[in-house]
């Protein structure tokens, strides 16, 4: 719509700073107080809020795996039954795959990802708001239906038939299963938002050579989790329908077919590794540069390996299955596959090395927990080499070699460069500073406590300690090794609650962080820590890989904008030329409604098949809510 | 965009394209061709994943040899030299796993279970 010709100007040229800024501030600013909380869309604060609650699930599933530790620290304990034991033990996979790994990588990626392509907020960040509520309203699902003794017991993969109608009596594997709709849902929303973000807001200048490693990285997690997560959406979805309507795609004896599910769900399950990997190796890459002291080595090499680690990851989910009587020619092309994903795994070691090497690097505790990734990675890397092997899988299938094994990945792939990440933009997220002290003292408890605590566990896995177990016989080989494990579960658990008390009193105490304290040279620290709501006065013009190493002092900016509506800069994919100005929404209640409509229709689903009938018209209600023009001067868009 | 640039820009990307579709073909023949290799013993497991890796090398030196073609302005050349680097890396780890595969299935004959 043009303006009328008597209208004030209310773009940002030519306007001093101080006017621009308040403008700006009171166009973005979100509300303070309860209702603001609820109608927020800044990507930060929502990012913020899904950290926050992502660790919390963190810890509630560190007290399970306390408890199951208390459990085995004996033969014949009689501290946890075997049904409660059940519980535990999916819950702690479930909730630490689906509650925590995932969501809180994305959650990492809602909160910077649009700082680091230089934009004013997250594509869509109305559906942004609502996959939080999403989120949360599964992870309320899990908790409360284990606080009443609901909880799923069929394990975090709930295999058919335990889970089907024939030995999943009640509703516990109906939980699990509406949980996973809950939880890709709200995961599968942030992925399209950052695919957009990353294709369409990327600061002008910004080519596809001069992305940050991390948003590469998420940028390719984001496809992985837009093909990977509806497999297992269906393949819930048919087991819901299976137990509720009485269908039988997972019964053999009616024409289906109980490999199905194994199939649905690893489809799914095993690029779930990658969408937990990837973006901690974008953030490894990311973080390694201003503590070596030096650009990332082999930037090509690394964009190239987290390309070719996402379409991999699609071809390896069957060494999850190699017991299950497929043809062994067929066992072998996966086991190819799951040795040539090793290639670019490796490469990004290489390049991480190289550039230490060829650094002058600085022990700060963000590094220490990359180094921590390094090495347990690795040894995590040659097991998963060793269980790629068919002969090798068929004997350690399903003992504790394999527990040991995930854990060296997944944490040391995943938490350890996740702790370091959060040491790193501590700062950034709450303008203050983590105690380094604090910090080197966490790293070391953890590193020592997961070693002593997960290392073992191969050994009893060799030993033939079948995981899953809720106790065993004083007889067998494995009391020794148990208890050691056990106690140094203490140590790790100390390690992690020194880490929590750090991020509490740093937020509170801690030392007041300048706007760049690491000297790095990504566009999230070329604004304020924290940062204001409109992120950026003017949006930056990028003209190199490492920005504010390259332009430390004149950093080009783009003007043009208007302050009196949210708006951004809309650029072309390939070379991020200025394309268009895009208005970005205001602040609504309707995602929030829209998922209190959604979570209604869900759980009722899990008792009555008519709730997808009924439920959906509160859903559409909300949904035409949340579209329906305001009278905004967004609407003019 | 005329049918010469986009053949250009198809070939540059043909390592992140063309390169995991032959090895997801393969994939997928690797579930079905044991049975037919277990009765005929045709050993076409082999002999397609051989040409499957050819192929990916092929796309891979397209993609390396073909950014050169690419004119215009700066951004454009740069993201086309980009992308042919990437893209012919990425081809070689594709090659690799075919090649894997290739191996894989000289070992067995598609009998075993």
């Amino acid at each position: 719509m043009n303006r009328p010709a008597t209208a004030p100007d209310t773009h940002d040229t030519d306007i001093a700073r101080t006017r621009l800024t308040s403008a700006l501030a009171k166009t973005w600013k979100t509300p303070p107080g309860f209702w603001g909380a609820l109608t927020t869309v800044d990507h930060k604060i929502i990012g913020r809020r899904y950290i926050f609650t992502a660790f919390v699930f963190l810890a509630l599933g560190g007290v399970l795996a306390a408890l199951m530790r208390l459990q085995l620290a004996q033969p014949e304990a009689r501290l946890i039954g075997p049904d409660r034991y059940n519980q535990i033990f999916t819950m702690h996979g479930a909730n630490m795959m689906f509650l925590f790994a995932v969501p809180v990588m994305e959650a990492v990626a809602v909160y910077l990802v649009p700082l680091m392509v230089g934009t004013r907020n997250i594509a869509f960040p109305r559906l942004n708001a609502f996959s939080y509520w999403i989120y949360l309203a599964g992870g309320a699902l899990l908790w409360t239906a284990f606080a009443l003794d609901m909880g799923p017991d069929v394990g975090w993969f709930a295999y058919v038939p335990l889970s089907g109608p024939q030995y999943g009596a009640g509703k516990r594997a109906d939980i699990w299963a509406q949980m996973i709709t809950f939880t890709e849902l709200s995961a599968l929303a942030i992925a399209v938002e950052l695919v957009v973000t990353i294709f369409k807001q990327r600061a002008p200048g910004m080519t596809l050579d001069r992305i940050p490693v991390f948003v590469w990285a998420m940028l390719v997690t984001s496809f992985l989790v837009i093909m990977a997560m509806p497999a297992v959406m269906i393949a819930s979805t048919g087991l819901i329908l299976d137990r509720l309507v009485g269908t039988h795609f997972y019964n053999p004896a009616e024409g289906g077919d109980v490999l199905l599910w194994q199939h649905l769900f690893w489809f799914f399950g095993h690029p779930e590794v990658y969408i937990i990997f990837l973006p901690a190796a974008g953030m490894v890459s990311t973080m390694i540069e201003p503590f070596a002291r030096r650009p990332a080595f082999g930037y090509l090499g690394l964009v190239m390996a987290l390309i070719a680690t996402g379409i991999l990851a699609f071809g390896l989910w069957v060494h999850h299955m190699f017991v299950a009587g497929l043809p062994r020619l067929g066992d072998s092309f996966f086991t190819a596959s799951s040795m040539a994903i090793a290639v670019p795994a490796g490469i990004q070691m290489f390049c991480w090395l190289a550039t230490l090497w060829d650094g002058r690097p600085v022990f700060k505790t963000p590094l220490l927990f990359i180094m921590g990734f390094i090495v347990t990675f690795v040894i995590g890397g040659l097991t998963g080499v060793m269980v790629a092997s068919v002969p090798f899988d068929t004997q350690v299938h399903d003992t504790y070699f394999v527990v040991a094994h995930f854990h060296y990945v997944l944490i040391g792939g995943a938490v350890f460069p996740l702790l370091g990440a959060v040491h790193y933009w501590f700062p950034k997220l709450t303008g203050r500073m983590m105690s380094e002290t604090l910090g080197r003292w966490s790293f070391w408890l953890i590193i020592v406590g997961f070693n002593a605590t997960f290392f073992p566990m191969h050994i009893l896995g060799l030993e033939g300690m079948p995981r899953r177990i809720y106790t065993y016989q004083p007889d067998l080989p494995w009391h020794g090794l148990n208890v050691f494990v056990s106690l140094s579960s203490i140590v790790l658990t100390i390690g992690f609650l020194l880490f929590f008390i750090n991020v509490f009193r740093s937020a509170r105490f801690g030392e007041v962080a300048p706007d760049n304290p690491w000297d790095a040279p990504t566009l999230e620290w070329a604004t304020t820590s924290p940062p204001p709501s409109y992120n950026f006065p003017r949006i930056p013009v990028v003209g190199s890989l490492h920005p504010l190493w390259d332009d430390r002092d004149t950093l080009p900016v783009a003007d043009g904008l208007r302050t009196d509506r949210r708006e951004l800069i809309v650029t072309t994919l390939a070379s991020a030329g200025p394309q268009a100005r895009e208005a970005s929404p205001r602040n609504s209640i309707w995602p929030l409604l829209a998922a209190v409509a959604t979570t209604i229709m869900l759980i009722w689903s899990i008792f009555s098949p008519w709730a997808v009938v009924w439920g959906s018209i509160p859903i559409a209600v909300a949904l035409i809510g949340w579209f329906w023009p305001k009278g905004t001067p967004e609407d003019e868009s | 965009m005329n049918a010469s640039r986009l053949f250009t820009y198809l070939s540059i990307w043909a390592g992140l394209w063309f390169a995991p579709l032959v090895w997801a073909v393969n994939m997928q023949l690797g579930q079905i061709l044991p049975y037919a290799d277990c009765r005929s013993q045709l050993h076409s497991s082999v002999i397609i994943s051989f040409v499957g890796a050819a192929l990916t090398s092929a796309s891979g030196i397209a993609s390396w040899s073909s950014p050169r073609r690419v004119g215009g302005e700066a951004a454009e050349q740069s993201n086309a030299h980009f992308g042919g680097i990437v893209s012919a890396l990425s081809a070689s780890v594709f090659t690799f796993a075919l090649l894997m595969q290739g191996v894989a299935a000289v070992v067995l004959t598609g009998c075993e279970k």
